[in-house]
């Protein structure tokens, strides 16, 4: 039932009725009124009688022409002999204002009364529909007591309808997120199985001939193993599914684990990395992926040092725990810092061998753990990342 | 000459494994399904086994689980696809030795299969060693190219956990509870991660102690 016929059928009760009543109280007061002149008139007349029986006949004749309404009497006769209306009243003129008031002022509560309540009830409404919908977002939709038909239940209705309906979307987008993350998992799992046969060949084939001649297969089969790492990754990122589990961890422990990950590229490179004992701070992230992160901000430290140092701080704060990785070399080309972290992007310096996945994944991993990542250059050369992870 | 057992479904990968294997003084059998290495077990339990996590008749963790059942000193290589973490971390939590991510190095899986076919002969010593570092139990002192080190016993205790697991991966959690936990001194990964770079420091950064990503460290022989 709609709200609006609801008004219309409560505003046709409310005027017939008072119709009704005013009907009967025109009826009351005019029979009370007429009542109330005969009686005057009659005592007046009576009065006039006993005092001069001879005018007997006076009367009767004045009144009997009143009656037939052929009486043009003088204007205000009683006015000119100094009466008012109120003299002949039965009632007192206060008494009548006071009694006109109280049923005003009853009238006028009993709306007003009535108006509140309704506005109450409403806001009852109003607010039980919102605890509802605060509900529905911070726990899950619970459901819905009926309370009722009212103007609010077609609202009640349509709310409840829309958060099925929205839990239904939800459900089946988080579904179909798991389905593709499943597949491209497989998939990336299952290109790993032809890459290692091709692998185990290269290897058997070249202890067998011997020479450098397949150095640029192993290279190109190096590289696609790290495509095929890098598409699972960002797959799971993209579809939500990369399940960051935090706890309390050791930066210290974050940052040893990670130069220790990259020893044999440092070896390599001839780069070294230092990490100072500052004693332990902890810090809400996961342990894997952070020292993923800080990996690839590290092996890109190392990428443009030249062999030369790096170096590592942190320090903890109330708001926040940071971490900086600097290294000793040519810092970052301005055209290239805005555009670090983006995905696939490659700077004018980049090793060949690189994807412009390492510091966009490294971002995104630190992002997720409330966290943030700002790349400057120092102000005596060389290229600054700046890690903070906030408390709250 | 050792037997190995590869339990592999992908035939290629399995026979260039074998062949290498074999070229290396082995001898590998490979089962493409794990009901016919339970068979093949039932008559002959060989010196190691390599196990894919992926089979057409089930995962690799239930096959682990059931080979530790039953034969608790097994030495278990997984060698799989599944590079993540917690595959790592739950392919040692079901009772392999040892886990090699594929496409791998087949010279790393040889040091490997050495490395836990060695451990597997290691009784109570005097003397133990890896790599010029030498330990004598008895004296408890530590030497590194035959010069002694001064350690604190955290180092020493956990240099020794190392030495007698040598070739096995063990948990950050394992050697946490295994130096401190025991002794009821509760310590955080902070305190692990200091004692080993101070015992690297002092050991002058030793190849053989090897960090294991994810998983925790472990030492490793030179072949």
């Amino acid at each position: 039932m709609s709200g609006r016929k609801h008004v219309f059928i409560t505003l046709g009760f409310a005027l017939s009725l008072s119709l009704i009543a005013s009907a009967v109280s025109v009826m009351l007061v005019s029979f009370y009124d007429s009542r109330h002149q005969f009686d005057l008139l009659s005592a007046v007349c009576g009065e006039i009688v006993e005092r001069e029986p001879e005018t007997k006949q006076v009367v009767s004749g004045v009144l009997k022409e009143y009656a037939q309404g052929n009486v043009r009497a003088e204007d205000d006769f009683l006015s000119l002999l100094g009466y008012h209306i109120s003299d002949f009243s039965r009632m007192s003129g206060g008494c009548r204002v006071l009694s006109a008031a109280a049923g005003f002022l009853t009238g006028f509560f009993l709306f007003i009364f009535t108006y509140l309540f309704r506005n109450r009830a409403e806001a009852k409404r109003i607010c039980s529909l919102a605890d509802y919908l605060e509900q529905v977002n911070t726990k899950g939709a619970p459901i819905l007591s009926d309370s009722g038909e009212d103007e609010f239940s077609k609202l009640k209705d349509e709310i409840y309808k829309t958060v099925t309906s929205l839990y239904h979307t939800r459900d089946e987008a988080v579904q179909a997120k798991n389905d593709f993350a499943e597949n491209l998992s497989n998939i990336a799992h299952q290109i790993k199985t032809p890459i290692t046969a091709i692998s185990l060949s290269l290897q058997m084939m070249k202890q067998e001939l011997g020479g450098n001649q397949f150095k640029r297969m192993e290279k190109q089969l190096l590289r696609l193993t790290r495509l095929e790492e890098a598409l699972l990754v960002l797959s799971r990122m993209d579809a939500g599914t990369l399940v960051l589990e935090k706890n309390e961890t050791d930066v210290f422990t974050i940052l040893v684990l990670a130069k220790d990950n990259l020893q044999e590229l440092f070896a390599d490179s001839g780069a070294s990395i230092e990490i100072p004992e500052l004693g332990e701070m902890v810090v809400s992230v996961d342990l894997d992926w952070t020292m993923e992160a800080f990996m690839n901000l590290m092996k890109n430290c190392m990428e443009h040092s030249n062999g030369g140092k790096i170096h590592c701080s942190y320090g903890q704060n109330p708001f926040y725990t940071e971490i900086l990785i600097w290294d000793e070399g040519e810092g970052f080309l301005k055209e290239d810092i805005h555009h670090l972290f983006e995905r696939f992007y490659r700077g004018k310096n980049a090793n060949e061998g690189g994807i412009g996945i390492g510091l966009a994944l490294s971002k995104e991993i630190i992002e997720r753990q409330n966290g943030t990542i700002r790349a400057k250059n120092r102000v005596g050369g060389g290229a600054l990342f700046e890690i903070r992870f906030y408390r709250h | 000459m050792e037997d190995i057992y590869y339990i592999e479904d992908d035939p290629d990968i399995a026979n260039m494994v074998k062949e290498y294997l074999e070229q290396k003084n082995f001898r590998v059998k490979i089962w493409g399904t794990f009901a016919e290495a339970k068979c093949a077990l039932k008559k002959h339990v060989p010196a190691l086994i390599l196990l894919d996590w992926n089979m057409p008749d089930g995962r690799g963790d239930g096959m682990c689980q059931y080979l530790r059942r039953n034969w608790k000193e097994l030495p278990i290589i997984f060698l799989t696809v599944r590079g993540d973490s917690q595959d790592i971390v739950s392919g040692f939590q079901n009772g392999g030795d040892d886990y090699v991510v594929k496409p791998f190095e087949l010279e790393v899986l040889h040091s490997r299969i050495l490395a836990l076919l060695r451990r597997a002969g290691n009784g109570a010593k005097q003397y133990l060693s890896c790599d010029g570092i030498e330990m004598d139990l008895n004296r408890r002192s530590v030497s590194c190219h035959s010069k002694e080190v001064d350690v604190s016993p955290a180092e020493y205790e956990l240099l020794l956990y190392l030495m007698e697991n040598k070739g096995k991966t063990l948990t950050r959690e394992r050697i946490l509870e295994q130096i401190w936990d025991v002794k009821g001194n509760y310590v955080n990964n902070n305190t692990l991660t200091v004692t080993m770079k101070r015992l690297r420091d002092k050991l002058c950064q030793p190849a053989c102690i090897k960090t294991v990503r994810s998983v925790g460290y472990r030492m490793e022989d030179k072949i």
